[in-house]
């Protein structure tokens, strides 16, 4: 976004401003996202800065994109679509009663017995199925991927300097917003070993932050899916908010069980819960709608000062937040 | 479910008014662009000058006319001055070797060069054409002028043909010419014969006349002698008789000096011929020249004129459809934006824009590199151009476009309330979510609206906004933005308990049943121990 330093002629002259960010989106509804959000970046700098990452997981491989004057922003540079060809062999097996030997290491952390596969998009609302398959792509494909939008968001001087010589003033916060579907199968498996993996490989003085979409931002699904993402929605929200109330995450994420993502501490700062309601209820937006205001709220707090104000707020409340939880738990 | 003791969930919202700036600046861009292309596309009536009254770039035909002419000219002159200083039976081959001499500097290598200096001629005037047809497209667009370089070639073809029947004449002139020089060169001929049969020595001449000399002298002596008067019968018998025998001796001297008059008379016609047939052979070349000049260079340049002119109509007009379809999208999208952002997009701002933006494009550049088929249009320059022309857009306020909207207060904020209600809810606690009040309200939420507005330390809509909202139960935070054309709302809502959520009443039953029926297979995963406690169904 530009700052307003004038020239000699009193035109405001173009400033950049960008806090590194890193989106990670899980499953369907971060595709609404994260096209608004690079076309919003891209209409603002001409590009996407190095600072600012994008990476979207899913087991659907479908894409989606944004378009403006002609322009289209797809998402799949930074898709990644996770394999579902062992999950399909573990369920045949299991289907014929077979031995799995090497699953023995997380048989405890999944119910088996519920892993389905369908021959169709995604994960189809089978929360064993999410729960194993994300458990046999992680070292391969999630970690790496994590790794690496960590690494770099903070520019090196280098970096630093190039951006800065192109016009932008770059801020010392940084924050990582993950942003999932909280009533289908990609985003509610995902989710939480995403944010506890990102909350202890990150920078110190990086914010965490979570994005979920309630069972009302799923207005256009079928009447059964929205009752069965109604449960996988309360279900997620128990384990997520359970960390936050001394809950510790301690679970094998590879099938022979040897990487273990362990948490023992709140996952993130905040969790965003979106709807899609305005007024209260009194208009509800659709899903684009809703993905693009989103992708606007998120390009305020990347590309604008105002980032850094809502950052302080969410300090302020946090601190106060630590002090409520001290004394709940001397209760 | 243990989840009552998180009270730290969170939503926001956004909202905002924007002024598109950035789509304006490039809509009113365009249309000056087409504006421009339209103009030099435009048709009239014109009177260019004709082929006539074009001047020539230099004197190149006239001095190779006078220069070759005045060459072909001096061969002759010496002879032509006193042809009878060359003894008759040698003039022929004289006059055939100043002949070939003339041939030779009207030659073919001559001819060569001459033509090339037509073409080369032919070449400037298309310059002369070319920079002439620039200043009509410029002042009368393109395709009139086409047409009038079209009126030029017909005109060549006009001229051509009265120079090509000039080349016929002058070839019959020719062939008369070369006749009348065969006759004269017979008529010499014969003529030299009848000098060559009766050539006389002059000894022999001096030796009849001191004969005729001796016999009047012996006649007028014998008759002194013998005292006969001369005018008797005897004396004028005498007398004839001496003069005739005188005649009769001095007879050929006279022949032979009525023959040189004649034969003087024959050289110097002869030697005329010869001259005109030379001239006359140079003015068919240079008649031709000129032909070849009419008919075919100078054409053949306009030509290449009307081609360019053409081949940038078609470019012109696709570009011009390119940016009429990039401005009928650009119109239609001018009011998109979030669900929750308004566009202020007023008609007259448009105008006054657009005016203001006009003075800045430099219009008349574009429109001599249109008109110049020396190089494509750079339509990228152009475009570059015509946006930074609309550059001060980036400097149009929002605060100022909702002040000429709505003139007093009051209006002002009924007309962003609807903007604030987006961003924080209606209630304030209700930006992107809908909350149950009866179970958040035990303690009250923090409910933060953050306005991004330009210079707010100046802005007089800051003032009105922290007047009418700075005590309301939001903490209402006004922070100075980047973009002076957009102001935003930002909600943040903090402090709801994961119950309240209006999906909460529904969403509870529906997890009952499924854990009933699934156990904890309904999780995103399991603790060992639970998995044990829950089983799977």
């Amino acid at each position: 976004m530009m700052t307003n330093n004038t020239d000699t002629l009193g035109l405001v002259k173009p400033r950049y401003f960008v806090m590194p960010t890193f989106l990670v989106g899980i499953g369907g509804y971060a595709k609404a996202v994260f096209p608004s959000f690079d076309r919003l970046i891209h209409g603002t700098y001409g590009f996407r800065p190095d600072p600012i990452r994008l990476t979207i997981f899913d087991f659907d491989e479908a894409g989606s994109e944004s378009s403006e004057n002609g322009q289209k922003y797809s998402i799949e540079h930074y898709l990644k679509v996770l394999s579902k060809k062992t999950l399909k062999d573990v369920a045949k097996k299991r289907r014929r009663k077979a031995d799995l030997p090497w699953l023995k290491n997380v048989e405890p952390y999944v119910a088996l017995d519920h892993v389905w596969y369908a021959e169709a998009p995604g994960l189809n609302l089978y929360m064993q199925s999410g729960n194993l398959a994300w458990r046999l792509g992680w070292e391969a494909h999630v970690l790496p991927e994590l790794r690496t939008g960590l690494n770099g968001l903070h520019p090196v001087p280098r970096e630093l300097d190039e951006l800065q010589h192109r016009g932008f003033t770059v801020s010392n916060r940084s924050c990582i917003w993950v942003i999932a579907g909280g009533c289908s199968t990609t985003g509610p498996t995902g989710l939480i070993p995403i944010v506890a993996e990102l909350k202890r490989n990150k920078p110190p003085e990086t914010n965490l932050f979570v994005i979920v979409f309630t069972p009302n931002a799923y207005r256009d699904k079928t009447d059964a899916h929205r009752t069965r993402g109604r449960a996988i929605f309360m279900a997620t929200m128990e384990r997520l908010l359970g960390l936050f109330n001394g809950q510790v995450f301690d679970q094998p994420y590879s099938a022979s069980g040897t990487y273990k993502i362990t948490l023992e501490e709140d996952p993130c700062d905040q969790v965003f819960l979106i709807d899609g309601s305005v007024s209260g209820g009194r208009s509800d937006l659709k899903a684009e709608e809703l993905g693009d205001l989103v992708a606007n709220f998120l390009f305020k707090f990347a590309a604008s000062p105002v980032g850094e104000h809502q950052l302080g707020i969410i300090g302020n409340l946090n601190s106060g937040l630590r002090l409520a939880k001290e004394a709940h738990h001397e209760n | 479910m243990k989840i009552n003791t998180f009270q730290h969930l969170a939503s926001f919202g956004i909202s905002g008014v924007k002024v598109p700036v950035e789509k304006i600046g490039k809509l009113l861009s365009t249309k000056t662009q087409i504006d421009a292309l339209g103009g030099v596309l435009r048709e009239s009536t014109i009177e260019g000058p004709s082929l006539q009254e074009l001047p020539e770039s230099d004197l190149s035909r006239v001095n190779f006319d006078e220069k070759v002419r005045g060459g072909v000219q001096a061969l002759w002159q010496p002879i032509v001055e006193d042809p009878t200083e060359i003894p008759p039976p040698q003039l022929l081959e004289k006059l055939n070797k100043v002949w070939n001499a003339a041939a030779r500097m009207i030659g073919d290598d001559v001819q060569s060069a001459a033509r090339a200096i037509f073409e080369k001629r032919a070449a400037k005037k298309a310059e002369i054409i070319r920079d002439k047809a620039v200043r009509l497209a410029v002042e009368d667009g393109i395709p009139s002028t086409v047409k009038w370089l079209q009126c030029l070639k017909e005109e060549c073809g006009r001229v051509s043909k009265v120079l090509g029947q000039e080349v016929l004449r002058y070839e019959r002139r020719k062939e008369k010419q070369k006749t009348l020089l065969e006759d004269l060169k017979e008529d010499w001929g014969k003529h030299l014969t009848k000098v060559t049969e009766m050539s006389v020595e002059p000894q022999h001449v001096a030796r009849n006349f001191l004969v005729m000399a001796g016999i009047v002298l012996l006649v007028g002596l014998g008759l002194w002698i013998l005292s006969i008067p001369v005018n008797s019968i005897l004396g004028v018998a005498g007398v004839v008789v001496a003069v005739l025998v005188a005649l009769k001796i001095s007879w050929p001297l006279f022949r032979y000096l009525g023959m040189s008059r004649q034969t003087r008379l024959l050289c110097t016609r002869l030697t005329s011929a010869y001259k005109a047939m030379s001239l006359f052979s140079l003015d068919e070349l240079a008649k031709r020249l000129e032909l070849e000049y009419c008919t075919d260079s100078l054409p053949m340049h306009i030509d290449s004129v009307i081609t360019g002119y053409q081949d940038r109509i078609i470019s012109i007009e696709r570009r011009k459809d390119t940016l009429s379809a990039d401005r009928a999208v650009l119109h239609s999208s001018l009011h998109n934006a979030s669900a929750t952002v308004r566009t202020i997009v007023r008609d007259g701002a448009l105008r006054d824009w657009y005016t203001r933006g006009l003075l800045l494009v430099p219009k008349e550049a574009w429109v001599s590199e249109l008109c110049s088929i020396d190089k494509e249009p750079l339509w990228g320059e152009m475009e570059e151009q015509a946006r930074a022309a609309f550059e001060f857009l980036r400097a149009i306020k929002a605060e100022d476009e909702i002040f000429s909207l709505y003139e007093t207060k009051e209006d002002r904020i009924a007309y962003l309330t609807s903007l604030r209600e987006a961003a924080i809810g209606r209630t304030p606690g209700e930006p992107l979510i809908s909350i149950d009040f009866s179970l958040a309200g035990e303690r009250p939420m923090e409910n933060h609206l953050t306005v991004e507005i330009f210079d707010p330390e100046h802005s007089n809509l800051a003032r009105d906004l922290q007047s009418a909202w700075g005590d309301a139960g939001v903490g209402l935070s006004i922070v100075p933005s980047m973009d002076a054309s957009a102001i935003s709302f930002v909600g943040l809502v903090y402090g709801f308990p994961f119950e309240a959520i209006k999906d909460y009443s529904m969403a509870l039953p529906a997890f009952v049943k499924a854990k009933q029926e699934e156990g904890d297979a309904i999780y995103p995963y399991l603790y060992p121990a639970l998995c044990q406690e829950g089983g799977a169904a």
